[in-house]
């Protein structure tokens, strides 16, 4: 069967790997763009939110290029992500457009559902071949996150504008490339090590900036206008406490047990937020806080229009920001966002993080002369 | 006691509010409900919430102020996690307490039991307990008024299920029916969707409602159909609708294309999130099982009334029109 699936940043490398191990070949959309985006508002809802728009444009570009199936993930809420599938497997009945879905329900629904699909897709291969596409694909998942990371702490201090961000997609190439885990750990070593050789000025004066939200918004470079790289090349540190590896391990496999991991945010959370809202909520709320603990400058806050656990974070963070006297810039997007806009508040909060720093080094005396922190809104 | 509760006249209030207003007031608490939404009531709430929100939040935000400026001590505001096994009402609600306090600090206390039916059941009661003892009241005390007040609720709810509206709930007995009843019998009937947020209330639904009644049509709510048959409707479709207010109305469309109902109209608020799946499943359902016509009214805090009267003047006219074709 020719199987595609919708993107979100590098998870297109695990997720294809997945699909051949299995024994299909998998059809990889094209990177998303502003066609992508077109197709996908022509035809969801209009007030949906931006992912499940960009899923639809994914989708049927995948077909152009001949698939049959999609693989989906569902959910069981409260967040709409949950009902993702079901409308956009109506949408695509309607278009006439003849792609079958498969959703891999979390097994918090019921395994018995999600063991017939996953007993679909593996037809013909047998328990050795699916136990090492499995560990392929973990291998992947977790190296296109390490290395991402390591760009994160080098590109803010790099001589040339752009080189880390090519050595960065050379190592994804090469662990796209591997075909075994070993060649994974291969291309994690030598990917580790180009990036570490990008020339670099260490002694540059860097801000270090949180990054909290949405998780597609956070990890699809088209919907955030590349966030990253654009803060990293303007001398920003990027930290981040939400990783694909992360979401994969909790929200689809291990659903069940979330209830341990969600007890720890729940402590750093709990002064301003008491309860799980779906999605990320808590986790932006609860990272915000430990991000301001590990004495960041600032944190951005990005959510695609109309996200409902995000809007809960957004009304709390303002709080955050008061109490920790720390800057929040909130991003909201969606298909009318232009990258301009997005630049000049990048370039504007940037600026208000330096000048900050630059008061409080002169005061030399610790965070308390800040001056107020202020709360950029969109 | 002499302590005042307020409760903001806003989400779920249009749904719990017998339960509420009985259970707090047999326990003896005086009770201050905010007036029904205006527009410097919604004002206030835009004022307050940040761009993103839904109408229904700003809203409730507006109630809110209110109340506090009317001087209540406490106002009731139960985090609404799950009313049903392995449903939710909306994320919003979920954070909404820890939303209104980061809104409003600390001008205000506000009374939060958590009411969570997706596990067990029984921790509605114990929440309810702490209520009744955070007013001072004992154990007997508190199960005497949840059981007076769950019995109003039910009282309510049969009341809706013969086709009437809670505004007429309010003046039962009374030998004038101060509600606008429409002229003469009704041609038409109108299937109504809609959170009940919005629907039965009258700036988030932009008077819908009377205009609709105004224009000779008989207008059916969810409320007004058999749950047992919302259920077995929802029940059709392959996934299990996770919203309570979803699954509602997503069974509620398919009991209306099997109904003698000749358009329904959907009436969301601007950026409800769950809205915006569930009216699209709804739409394409409706339209693949009958050939039942379908408006869909998104109202914000912009919408004009004029452009509002048209669409439904539009609607009836074309119902009607299709009618004598």
């Amino acid at each position: 069967m020719k199987i595609t699936f919708p993107h979100m940043g590098t998870a297109y490398i695990p997720f294809r790997a997945l699909i051949a191990g299995l024994g299909h070949e998998a059809i990889t959309a094209p990177p998303c763009t502003q066609r992508t985006l077109n197709l996908g508002t022509r035809h969801a809802p209009e007030s949906a939110c931006l992912p499940l728009k960009i899923n639809i444009g994914n989708y049927l570009e995948a077909a152009e290029q001949g698939a049959e199936a999609i693989i989906m993930a569902g959910g069981v809420g409260p967040c709409r992500f949950g009902f993702y599938a079901y409308v956009q497997q109506e949408i695509l009945r309607d278009i006439g457009c003849g792609l079958e879905m498969i959703i891999l329900e979390p097994p918090a629904s019921g395994w018995r559902p999600l063991l017939a699909r996953l007993k679909y897709l593996t037809q013909g291969v047998n328990a050795a071949q699916i136990s090492r596409a499995l560990r392929l694909t973990w291998a992947k998942l977790v190296a296109c996150d390490r290395l991402e990371q390591l760009s994160l702490d080098i590109r803010a201090y790099e001589l040339y504008k752009g080189s880390t961000t090519r050595a960065l997609q050379e190592a994804h190439r090469q662990v796209d490339r591997a075909d075994s885990v070993a060649g994974v750990r291969r291309a994690v070593q030598e990917g580790t090590a180009k990036l570490q050789s990008v020339p670099q000025d260490r002694q540059r004066p860097v801000l270090t900036m949180g990054v909290v939200g949405e998780i597609y918004t956070i990890l699809e470079p088209f919907v955030n206008f590349r966030l990253e790289e654009q803060l990293g090349e303007m001398g920003v540190v990027v930290r981040r406490r939400l990783w694909l590896s992360d979401w994969i391990l909790h929200h689809l496999i291990l659903s069940s047990f979330r209830k341990q991991r969600e007890a720890q945010l729940f402590r750093w959370a709990k002064p301003y937020l008491q309860h799980f809202v779906g999605g990320h909520g808590l986790e932006s709320v609860a990272h915000s806080i430990q991000l301001a603990h590990g004495g960041v400058d600032g944190i951005v806050h990005i959510l695609p229009f109309t996200c409902m656990p995000e809007i809960v974070a957004q009304s709390i963070l303002p709080l955050v920001s008061r109490d920790y006297q720390l800057p929040i810039l909130t991003m909201v997007v969606d298909e009318h966002t232009g990258i301009a806009g997005v630049r000049t508040r990048l370039e504007a909060f940037v600026d208000l993080l330096a000048s900050r720093r630059a008061e409080a080094n002169s005061h030399s005396r610790g965070r308390k002369s800040l001056a107020p922190a202020a709360t950029y809104s969109s | 006691m002499g302590t005042i509760v307020g409760i903001p006249r806003a989400l779920a209030y249009h749904d719990y509010f017998p339960l509420w207003k009985v259970f707090l007031s047999s326990l003896g608490a005086e009770l201050a409900v905010s007036p029904p939404t205006s527009r410097a009531i919604v004002n206030e709430g835009v004022r307050l919430a940040v761009d993103g929100t839904c109408l229904p939040v700003k809203i409730f935000y507006g109630h809110v102020s209110w109340l506090i400026q009317a001087g209540v001590d406490s106002i009731f505001l139960p985090r609404l996690i799950s009313v049903a096994p392995k449903e939710y009402i909306c994320p919003k609600f979920m954070g909404l307490p820890d939303m209104t306090a980061a809104a409003f600090g600390s001008q205000a206390r506000f009374i939060s039991p958590v009411v969570n039916l997706t596990r067990s059941p029984g921790l509605l009661h114990r929440e309810m307990e702490g209520v009744g003892k955070g007013l001072g009241y004992s154990a007997r005390e508190i199960r005497k008024a949840w059981d007076q007040a769950a019995a109003a609720q039910r009282d309510y709810e049969s009341f809706l299920q013969q086709g009437n509206w809670p505004a007429e709930y309010h003046c039962r007995g009374a030998t004038e029916v101060a509600v606008d009843k429409p002229p003469g019998a009704p041609d038409l009937r109108i299937g109504l969707l809609g959170h009940n947020y919005v629907v039965y209330d009258s700036f988030a639904s932009m008077d819908a409602v009377s205009r609709l009644r105004a224009m000779g049509a008989q207008v059916l709510t969810v409320d007004m159909l058999s749950p047992v048959k919302i259920e077995a409707q929802a029940a059709r479709w392959p996934k299990r609708m996770f919203w309570t207010s979803g699954r509602r109305i997503l069974g509620a469309a398919w009991e209306y294309t099997e109904m003698p109902v000749d358009g329904i109209i959907y009436i969301t608020a601007f950026g409800c999130g769950t809205d915006s799946l569930t009216a699209e499943l709804v739409e394409r359902t409706v339209r693949r099982q009958s050939r039942i016509p379908q408006l869909i009214l998104n109202i914000d805090e912009h919408t004009g009334e004029a452009g509002v009267v048209t669409r439904l003047e539009a609607f009836v006219d074309m119902l009607r029109w299709r009618r004598t074709r």
